[in-house]
């Protein structure tokens, strides 16, 4: 088992993710998606990492984490949702944020669903729900955000995740529902 | 989570569950507390049960509304793009 991902695959990885995006850049600014992920060079992995679960979940303290570029209006900047190469920062949301407060900021998905409800893509009422009724130990004050288009993988394992699961770290979380939109 | 299980064991995420549902609805149809409520009560029991780096659990809920559009195409159940 591995209790820590290799992070032997980022060098390499960066300088194939430059030559693709030389070369994908002009497929993607012309919108042209299909065609410039045919040759994504996906980072490759022999094992996952893995922390084994010692707390039992109704009584874990979850936090989620979702891709779908949700922003506080008028708290937070809003993702570049229309940058070729991406935005890879991220958001903290506190647990107690109005899920009608949030807005997207994302030019990548169909936003009709989560727009209707926004727990399809971020389900903290859903979670309350099952709080309340035993399921689960706690809910984290804080959860995240990011925009699911950040293509450069190494900058997402290098910035965005540590900072992300330092975060969590320091909440005392047990467990992270990543939900990719 | 995921809803493209060939990308998700190809970067070999520690544990996940698949669901069917279209890219940007990861939790099903808006408004289907049901539904939403289920497939967290069964990602959560995932959390427990798997066991081994890597494994998975084929969640068995189902789109059950019209198709979304997406780029003037109907994004179909677990259709990722």
């Amino acid at each position: 088992m591995t209790p820590r991902s290799d992070p032997g695959w980022i060098a390499p990885f960066r300088a194939r993710y430059d030559a693709w995006w030389a070369a994908a850049r002009p497929l993607v600014v012309a919108h042209d998606y299909a065609a410039a992920f045919k040759t994504y060079p996906w980072p490759a992995f022999d094992t996952a990492p893995w922390t084994a679960v010692t707390t039992p979940v109704a009584s874990a303290r979850l936090a989620v984490v979702t891709t779908g570029g949700l922003y506080r209006p008028g708290v937070d900047r809003p993702f570049d949702g229309e940058a070729p190469e991406g935005d890879a920062t991220w958001r903290a949301i506190p647990g107690d944020t109005p899920l009608g407060s949030l807005a997207i900021a994302h030019a990548h998905f169909a936003h009709e669903v989560a727009a209707a409800d926004m727990n399809t893509i971020f389900p903290l009422e859903r979670l309350e729900e099952l709080r309340r009724a035993g399921a689960l130990g706690a809910l984290a004050p804080t959860h995240y955000s990011t925009m699911g288009y950040a293509p450069n993988a190494a900058d997402v394992a290098e910035e965005t995740a540590p900072a992300i699961a330092a975060r969590m770290r320091d909440e005392g979380v047990d467990a992270a529902l990543v939900v990719p939109v | 989570m995921s809803n493209n299980p060939a990308a998700t064991a190809r970067v070999r995420a520690p544990r996940w569950v698949r669901v069917r549902f279209p890219r940007g609805a990861m939790f099903g149809e808006p408004g289907h507390r049901a539904k939403q409520l289920a497939v967290l009560r069964d990602t959560l029991a995932a959390l427990a049960t798997i066991a081994e780096p890597g494994g998975s659990v084929d969640l068995p809920y189902r789109w059950e509304a019209p198709p979304v559009q997406w780029r003037g195409r109907p994004l179909r159940e677990g259709s990722y793009s």
